[in-house]
C-alpha cells in the first residue's frame, strides 16, 4: 500500500514539475526570441545604414554614379540600393538593408554643394585665432585647425580638416550647430560654366582690342532695378557711363569681367553674381568694394527681399580706402579664390567702424579688418572695421546665378525607417 | 504496539515532515521562478517595445519630408535629464513636429506595490499624451558638446547638445517576495544625421 501511495506520489510530483518546467524553459525561448528579433531590426537597419553610406562614398568618388547595388551580400544580409535623380541635379538614395527576414529601409536626399551655403569658408586658417566676442553665423568650413581663443560662438555646423586647436584649457568655443573632422573641401570651381553662362545669356567685359590688357569695369547697382556701368581698357580712360536694367545687362545675371577687375557699389534690386577673372595676370581677378553695397530690401528684417548678390574673384575682394566712409554695409556671398576680404588700409582709419556684412565670406585666408587696442582689459578695435557677420539663411536653399560649386553632394535629409 | 512500532511511526512522521517541507519549499521555490520569468518576459517584451518606439523616434531628429522646410533651428528644445523634447516631422507632411518625452512622478501608480514604477509619456506637439509604457523605474538622458563634453542639465540652451545617451529600466510593478525583476536598455549615443547637418 505505502509503495503505490509512494509512486503516485512520485509521479505526480513530477508532472507537476514538468508543466512548471515547460513553462519556465517556454518563457526563456520567449525572451531569446524577443531578443533575436530586436537583433535582427537593428542588424537589418545598420546594414541598411551601410548600403547608404557606400552609397554616398561612390557618389563622392564619382557625381554621376547612378548604378545603385543589386543583392549585395554584406554582413550575412544583404544591400540594395536605389539611387534616383530628383529635380535638376540633386540624388536620392534609397537604402534598403535585409537580415533574418527583416527588411528596414535609409532614404537619403543629397543636393549639390555650393559655396553660398557657407557663412564662412577658409581654406588657411594660419595664426589667425577665433576669439571671444566673435559670432560666426551659418555653415563654418576651414581647411585646416579651427583656432579657438577663449568663447568663440559658432552659430550653425562647423567642419573642419583637422580638428578644433584651443588655446588653453580656458578656451570653450560653443558650437550650437556641432563640429566634425571631414575631408578638405577644396576651394577652386570650374570657372568655365560660368563663362560659358556669361557668354550665353549673361554680359561679358573684355579687352576688345585683343591686346591682352585688363578690363577694369564700374559698376553701381541702383534700387530701381537699374545699372551704371563704364569701362576702360588698360590705363586708357572710361567709357560713357551708361544706364541699363539688370535683366537688360544681364538676364541671367551673371556679369563677368575676363582678365580685369570690378569697381562695385550701390544697391541691387535683382539677382546678379559678378565675376572678376585673371587669365593669368596677378593684377587682375579682383573686386573693388567702392561703398556700401546692398539689397533693395533687407533679408534680415523682410522675408520679402527677392535680391541676392554673388562676387566671385579668381584674385581677391577688397574694400577700398575711405576714412570719410564710416560704417559699410556689403550683402552678398563673397567667394575670393587666391585671397580672402581684404580691408585696405585698416590701419590707416582714424578710428574704428562697422562693416555689417549679410552673407558669407568664401577665401583663401582669413584676414585681418582692425588694429585693435587693449583697453579696460580688453582688445576693442580703435581703427578700421569691425566684422558684424550674419549669415543670409536664403543661401543655404538658393544659391546667387551659377556661384561656384564645391565638387561634392551633400546630405540634404537622412531618414531611418 | 511494542517500543519499536512507536519508534517507527515517530521516525516516518518526522522523515515525512521533512520531506513534506521540503516538497513545500520547492513548490514555493518553482511558483517563485515561474512567477519571475513570466514576469521577465513581459519586462523584456516591454523593453524591446518601449527601445523601438525611442529608436524610431530619436533616428529622425531634424528630418523633414520637404527639405525646404528644413532650417538650421536648435532641433533639441529642451533637455533634461528625464524629458527631452524633439523636433522632427513626424508624420512626414513636411512640417517639423515636437516630440515630448517625459515621465509621470511616483504618485501616478501608487497603486501598485513596486514603490518606484513610473509612466512614461511621448507627446506630439499638443495632442494627448500617449503612454509609452507604465513600467519605467528609470529614464535618463546624458547630453554631450560637439567636443563629447558632458553638458549639466537642464540644458541653458538645448542646441548645444550634439550627442544624447539614453538609458531606461523597467520594472514588475509586482513581484513575489518583493523580489521586482527588471529590465535595462541603453544606447550610448544618438548622433542622427540630421541632428547637426554638417
Amino acid at each position: 500500500m505505502g509503495g503505490k501511495v509512494s509512486i503516485i506520489l512520485v509521479m505526480s510530483f513530477s508532472l507537476l514539475f514538468a508543466l512548471f518546467g515547460r513553462n519556465i524553459l517556454n518563457s526563456s525561448v520567449t525572451i531569446t526570441e524577443n531578443f533575436s528579433d530586436y537583433y535582427s531590426i537593428t542588424r537589418a537597419q545598420s546594414i541598411a545604414i551601410s548600403g547608404a553610406n557606400m552609397a554616398i562614398n561612390k557618389l563622392y568618388l564619382n557625381k554621376s554614379w547612378t548604378t545603385g547595388f543589386s543583392n549585395l551580400a554584406f554582413a550575412d544580409g544583404e544591400i540594395n540600393v536605389d539611387v534616383d535623380t530628383v529635380g535638376w541635379d540633386s540624388r536620392r538614395i534609397t537604402s534598403f538593408g535585409e537580415y533574418n527576414g527583416v527588411t528596414k529601409k535609409v532614404e537619403i536626399l543629397l543636393e549639390p554643394e555650393n559655396f553660398a551655403m557657407f557663412g564662412n569658408f577658409y581654406n588657411v586658417f594660419g595664426s589667425v585665432w577665433a576669439a571671444t566676442g566673435d559670432t560666426f553665423q551659418g555653415r563654418f568650413h576651414a581647411n585646416d585647425w579651427i583656432n579657438c581663443y577663449g568663447d568663440p560662438v559658432f552659430m550653425g555646423p562647423a567642419t573642419t580638416s583637422k580638428g578644433v586647436k584651443l588655446y588653453d584649457k580656458y578656451s570653450h568655443p560653443e558650437f550650437f550647430g556641432g563640429t566634425k573632422v571631414t575631408d578638405p573641401i577644396p576651394l577652386e570651381f570650374d570657372t568655365s560654366v560660368i563663362r560659358i553662362a556669361a557668354y550665353q545669356n549673361g554680359k561679358i567685359f573684355r579687352d576688345t582690342t585683343n591686346s591682352g590688357k585688363v578690363t577694369t569695369v564700374n559698376l553701381t547697382f541702383l534700387a530701381d532695378g537699374n545699372v551704371k556701368y563704364k569701362l576702360k581698357i588698360g590705363a586708357g580712360s572710361y567709357t560713357t557711363e551708361e544706364t541699363v536694367p539688370l535683366n537688360t545687362l544681364a538676364p541671367n545675371g551673371v556679369i563677368y569681367v575676363e582678365k580685369g577687375n570690378l569697381r562695385v557699389e550701390g544697391t541691387l534690386n535683382g539677382r546678379a553674381t559678378i565675376v572678376a577673372s585673371q587669365k593669368g595676370d596677378a593684377t587682375a581677378g579682383q573686386v573693388f568694394i567702392t561703398n556700401s553695397l546692398q539689397y533693395e530690401k533687407n533679408p534680415l528684417t523682410n522675408p520679402a527681399c527677392d535680391d541676392m548678390l554673388g562676387m566671385v574673384a579668381e584674385n581677391k575682394v577688397t574694400v577700398t580706402y575711405d576714412n570719410t566712409r564710416g560704417d559699410i554695409n556689403i550683402h552678398g556671398s563673397i567667394f575670393s579664390q587666391k585671397d580672402g576680404l581684404v580691408i585696405e588700409k585698416y590701419a590707416d582709419y582714424t578710428t574704428a567702424h562697422n562693416m555689417n556684412l549679410v552673407g558669407g565670406v568664401i577665401g583663401q585666408k582669413v584676414q585681418p579688418t582692425a588694429k585693435y587696442a587693449l583697453i579696460g582689459g580688453k582688445y576693442v578695435p580703435i581703427k578700421g572695421y569691425s566684422y558684424v557677420h550674419k549669415y543670409d539663411t536664403r543661401f543655404l536653399k538658393v544659391r546667387p546665378p551659377f556661384f561656384p560649386s564645391t565638387k561634392f553632394y551633400r546630405v540634404v535629409s537622412w531618414y531611418e525607417e | 504496539m511494542g517500543y519499536t512500532t512507536i519508534l517507527d511511526i515517530v521516525g516516518a512522521t518526522i522523515i515525512g515532515g521533512i520531506l513534506l517541507l521540503n516538497l513545500l519549499k520547492l513548490n514555493e521555490n518553482v511558483y517563485a521562478v515561474d512567477n519571475a520569468t513570466g514576469h521577465d518576459v513581459n519586462l523584456q517584451v516591454e523593453v524591446v517595445n518601449v527601445a523601438n518606439i525611442v529608436d524610431g523616434d530619436f533616428n529622425k531628429i531634424g528630418y523633414c519630408s520637404d527639405p525646404m522646410n528644413m532650417n538650421d533651428d536648435p532641433k533639441v528644445t529642451l533637455a533634461d535629464t528625464s524629458s527631452i523634447k524633439i523636433v522632427f516631422d513626424v508624420d512626414k507632411n513636411g512640417v517639423y513636429d515636437t516630440v515630448y518625452y517625459y515621465v509621470s512622478d511616483l504618485n501616478a501608480l501608487s497603486g501598485t506595490p513596486n514603490p518606484r514604477d513610473r509612466i512614461l509619456y511621448r507627446q506630439v506637439n499638443s495632442d494627448f499624451p500617449f503612454i509609452v509604457s507604465n513600467n519605467i523605474t528609470e529614464f535618463k538622458f546624458q547630453y554631450l558638446g560637439a567636443l563629447y563634453d558632458t553638458l549639466s542639465t537642464p540644458l541653458a540652451s538645448p542646441g548645444l547638445a550634439t550627442y544624447i545617451k539614453i538609458s531606461f529600466r523597467v520594472e514588475d510593478p509586482f513581484a513575489f517576495d518583493e523580489k521586482y525583476t527588471e529590465a535595462f536598455w541603453r544606447r550610448l549615443t544618438v548622433t542622427s544625421k540630421n541632428l547637426k547637418r554638417n
